[in-house]
């Protein structure tokens, strides 16, 4: 590729905007995806009291201000010094569980499924929940619906509010659960549990048991060999709310486990000349741009990456289907753990086993003797100054991190929010979608927006606070720019 | 004298998000007003400030006769600008649509199909923002400028139809 200096003035910016670079054969060089930023928030934070922040940062942005806010009272539990009792952490995890039920939900059914349920090669118009719908009947859309609300409720009477909760903080939970919402949950998380195991057989029946289906899944389209990140207990399973960050390498061997208050010894990140956005990299592996591979830093943070990182699932439905996910696809088993599986679009088949997972640990919580134990709270007597905390955002790894005076005011503000970790896996992506598409500068028109939705919608990217929607679905605009940079075609849709 | 509708009005945005907060400002500040006001239909009037699209958005509204939205929208044009739109005119209004979510012209369609109780009666307004992707609670000068008559329209609308 012939080297253009590019003053940082020309950098790119856009709205659900995607550059494509080709080189002088016509082939595909980079692909940028660009995405707006939201500024300020430091310095939006900066000044104000530390415990507003559970309250701030779930107003970020609509879709996941449950992990957010979950994130928050985690790092306020450290800059407090205060360890919360066992029954407030139960709650808080109770909470995470309902949200983790619907946000898996509404991603499987209205906006990553379609591509399967309705066909990815359908138009565009009809690849959404309404042609499930008329797919697979009006049955399923008041599951969707009725699975949304009840969980919606449970966020409500454990959280205190609808969609900004207010319920956690520092040192526990406000309120603790009586008896009779207890069993009101109790019979909820049941009914996830149904739910959950109707959306994988629905999974089984139209995906896995078409093979147009299933060799678009195993084909070689979206497969990156990255290294994998994700929460994992004690025991190296699958946590959502807990535990210590835990890296795999291509092969699926452990390269770091750390805590989360030392991910800025663990990950750094890039920034491209081109791009606002900073794509994050292992920094021990290095920076070798965006290629996959043993000896790039690139990793995924993900449904699929919680799977590939983790020796287990830690309940028994989920753990079946977690074993039957790998056999299915090939994955041997190494020093007793599955290989990892890098074939990008099992990630939706991942987030079902996820929604099983969350609705069977509801139950577990919903009849643990101490979730009705009145003791929620420890009231914090000191001020560290310092805190983190990290939860598993359903996009991805989410890390608060905040600093504070000795009166408790904030002076710095740092997060890694879960779509972060996977910009440079989703240029990947993209990348191999578009390089499958145009070669020798022929554009194979047909499909190509198609297939770098796919790209990106399986990652789950939440952009939905810097979306300028047009109905259906986020405007994208595809730029197809020479080695010079200038733009020689555009698709929008 | 018509029987008077059953109204929600629904300021629609993000609170912390510069002009997106327009929309939930809107709601504050009708809200405000519609206290000072005893004429007979405040009485079947809710107001509301809500952060979300799609299925979210759907419950709120079910059950009503009519939902008047107020939200954001960025189109180029000059900020402040204001446009009256309804479901079948929407076209890009910043909440309406969501990438986690449906947007809500395609949840109303599913909630038809569901034979959900929904207004009959739906507009909107939305209001050019002039900055959507800093964090802060003020407006910029040209929003902030368009509220006293958006508010005065919503009040008219309600005024109007409910007599």
């Amino acid at each position: 590729m012939k080297r253009i200096s590019i003053d940082p003035i020309t950098r790119l910016e856009g709205h659900g905007k995607i550059e494509i670079f080709l080189n002088d054969d016509g082939d595909v060089v980079n692909t940028y995806f660009q995405v707006p930023e939201l500024r300020g928030f430091e310095q939006f934070c900066v000044g104000r009291l530390a415990e507003e922040m559970p309250v701030i940062t779930n107003r970020i942005c609509g879709v996941c201000p449950e992990a957010h806010h979950l994130a928050s009272v985690k790092a306020l539990d450290e800059l407090f010094g205060v360890t919360p009792p066992d029954a407030a952490k139960k709650i808080r995890e109770l909470l995470y569980m309902a949200f983790y039920v619907t946000d898996h939900t509404t991603h499987f059914y209205a906006l990553g499924g379609p591509d399967f349920i309705v066909g990815p090669d359908a138009p565009p118009a009809e690849r959404n929940i309404l042609g499930v719908v008329n797919k697979v009947g009006l049955d399923i859309a008041k599951q969707v619906i009725g699975c949304r609300a009840r969980n919606h409720h449970v966020l409500e009477m454990i959280g205190g509010r609808g969609i900004h909760l207010p319920a956690g903080v520092p040192g526990g939970w406000s309120k603790s659960i009586s008896e009779q919402e207890r069993a009101e949950i109790e019979g909820i998380a049941k009914e996830n549990i149904d739910f959950a195991l109707f959306s994988l057989k629905a999974f089984d029946d139209i995906v896995l048991k078409n093979s147009a289906y299933l060799d678009l899944i195993t084909s070689d389209i979206y497969v990156h060999n990255t290294y994998y990140m994700g929460l994992v207990d004690s025991q190296n399973r699958v946590n959502f709310y807990d535990g210590m960050v835990r890296i795999v390498d291509p092969e699926g061997k452990e390269l770091i486990k750390y805590h989360p208050r030392d991910y800025t010894s663990v990950i750094a990140e890039h920034v491209e000349e081109w791009s606002y956005l900073k794509y994050p990299y292992i920094k021990s592996v290095g920076w070798k741009g965006f290629v996959d591979g043993m000896d790039s830093g690139i990793y995924a943070a993900s449904p699929l990456s919680r799977l590939n990182v983790s020796d287990s699932m830690p309940t028994p439905k989920a753990q079946e289907h977690y074993e039957r996910m790998y056999e299915t696809l090939g994955s041997k088993k190494i020093n007793g753990r599955y290989q990892p599986i890098h074939h990008r679009l099992v990630t939706h088949w991942a987030r079902l086993i996820e929604l099983l997972y969350a609705a069977e640990h509801m139950l577990e919580l919903a009849t643990d003797p101490e979730i009705t134990s009145p003791k929620v709270r420890v009231i914090p007597e000191r001020i560290v100054g310092k805190g983190v905390g990290c939860v598993e955002a359903p996009r991805g790894t989410l890390t608060h991190h905040y600093e504070s005076d000795d009166k408790g005011v904030l002076t710095m503000v740092n997060m890694i929010v879960g779509t972060t970790n996977n910009y440079a896996p989703m240029t990947l992506s993209i990348k191999r979608a578009a390089e499958k598409l145009i070669t020798k500068g022929k554009i194979v028109e047909q499909g190509l927006l198609n297939k770098i939705e796919m790209a990106f919608r399986l990652y789950d990217p939440c952009l939905s606070c810097a979306t300028h929607s047009l109905p259906g679905q986020m405007p994208l605009i595809v730029n197809i720019r020479n080695n010079d940079g200038e733009v020689v075609r555009s698709f929008t849709r | 004298m018509a029987e008077n509708l059953k109204t929600i009005i629904i300021g629609l945005g993000n609170p912390i998000l510069c002009d997106d907060s327009v929309g939930p400002k809107a709601a504050r500040l009708i809200r405000e007003r519609l206290n000072n006001d005893v004429s007979p239909e405040r009485g079947c009037v809710s107001v509301s400030e809500v952060y979300a699209g799609g299925i979210r958005l759907l419950d709120k509204i079910s059950g009503y006769d009519r939902a008047i939205i107020i939200d954001s929208i960025v189109t180029g044009e000059a900020p402040g600008t204001v446009y009256r739109l309804t479901p079948e005119s929407l076209p890009q209004t910043r909440n309406c649509g969501s990438s986690h979510d449906m947007t809500f012209p395609m949840a109303l369609s599913m909630g038809k199909m569901l034979g959900m109780s929904l207004p009959s009666d739906i507009q909107i307004w939305a209001i050019e923002a002039k900055d959507v992707n800093s964090f802060g609670e003020e407006l910029s000068g040209e929003v902030e400028g368009a509220l006293p008559n958006v508010i005065n329209d919503v009040l008219t609308t309600i005024k109007r139809l409910s007599v």
